[in-house]
């Protein structure tokens, strides 16, 4: 069941292991950071990272990661899918 | 399976093509089983089990038996641990929870930038120190393949940073089996304190407020000791999951 649909906006959303704060701050750990490319014999620098709500089924919509991020990339939004 | 990878990483920048990890089909798992589509789940958990089982599976041990792979395995060393830095967001040089072993680490020395934080190397004894001191701290020692049957790696995992665990327990598939113990508690010397409570990663133990006895439940039980080596009382034994008739076939 899927209560809220999370959307990151990628743009705002620059250094994502730097920051890190919703992947902390998340009461279910919804959050994955992923390497968005990878490359031959080096590991993906950490701003090719991309944030995934790839749990978001485990969502309570607390809203701590919309209001605590600091690019305010994090939305929210209850979700039509049942 | 590796010269397979070799020719698709050949290019600079190529997404390769091959899910050694299974990770993009356990991510479809987990949207259909929340989209409530259980044959599509069942279809994709099944295809990433047998995956895993082939390329990337993990077990969970007790410290003894983790220390026995010290002595036999060479080299070994500290890395930087893969699922907190996706999970929980860890930098790389406060990170170092796991440790890898065999040959592999050699190829990260020789190329450092081609594993974040690098190796650690560290001496039989040193490792078994270190591994004692994560024990204490409450952590899960698991083993994980690097192609079956290669042991690659030993990790110290948690709920839910470690992705083995979290896709275990809350989608159901196991990437992650039980470990060979099974823990059991001894009714008449347990005193209901509490201290194994906090030391499950797996949910398997409450306290019964009414009898002031904990309760381990066996099937959820993993096997990893930590409960064992915290109580006072010596009320928790482990015993082999396959002198129980009922929990031979639970891994």
């Amino acid at each position: 069941m899927v209560r809220f649909e999370i959307s990151i906006d990628h743009s705002r959303c620059s250094d994502p292991l730097g920051c890190g704060i919703c992947l902390k701050i998340c009461p279910t750990a919804v959050f994955v950071a992923r390497p968005s490319q990878m490359f031959k014999f080096r590991e993906t620098p950490g701003a090719l990272y991309r944030i995934k709500p790839l749990y978001a089924s485990m969502c309570t919509g607390c809203m701590e990661c919309a209001v605590k991020c600091p690019a305010g990339a994090v939305r929210v939004e209850r979700s039509n899918v049942r | 399976m590796f010269r397979l990878r070799k020719e698709e990483m050949k290019k600079e920048g190529v997404v390769p093509d091959i899910q050694t990890m299974a990770e993009d089909i356990i991510e479809q798992a987990i949207r259909a089983r929340d989209l409530g589509d259980t044959k599509k789940y069942m279809e994709l958990k099944t295809q990433a089990e047998k995956m895993a089982q082939n390329v990337h599976f993990g077990q969970v041990v007790t410290l003894e038996q983790v220390k026995k792979i010290m002595d036999i395995a060479y080299p070994i060393a500290r890395l930087s641990c893969v699922c907190r830095r996706r999970s929980r967001g860890f930098k790389d040089d406060e990170n170092f929870f796991c440790m890898g072993i065999g040959v592999g680490m050699y190829k990260w020395e020789r190329w450092p930038e081609s594993y974040r934080g690098g190796v650690h190397f560290m001496t039989p004894e040193e490792a078994k120190a270190w591994l004692e001191q994560v024990n204490e701290a409450g952590l899960v020692h698991t083993f994980w393949v690097f192609g079956t049957p290669y042991i690659g790696g030993i990790c110290n995992c948690e709920y839910p940073a470690c992705i083995g665990i979290r896709n275990r327990l809350d989608y159901g598939i196991s990437m992650l089996v039980k470990g060979e113990y099974v823990a059991l508690l001894d009714r008449d010397m347990c005193t209901g304190c509490g201290l194994c409570v906090e030391r499950c990663q797996f949910r398997a133990i409450n306290i019964e407020r009414t009898m002031l006895k904990a309760q381990i439940n066996p099937f959820r039980c993993f096997g990893c000791g930590l409960c064992e080596k915290k109580c006072k009382h010596n009320a928790i034994k482990l015993v082999e999951r396959e002198s129980l008739a009922g929990l031979a076939q639970e891994w």
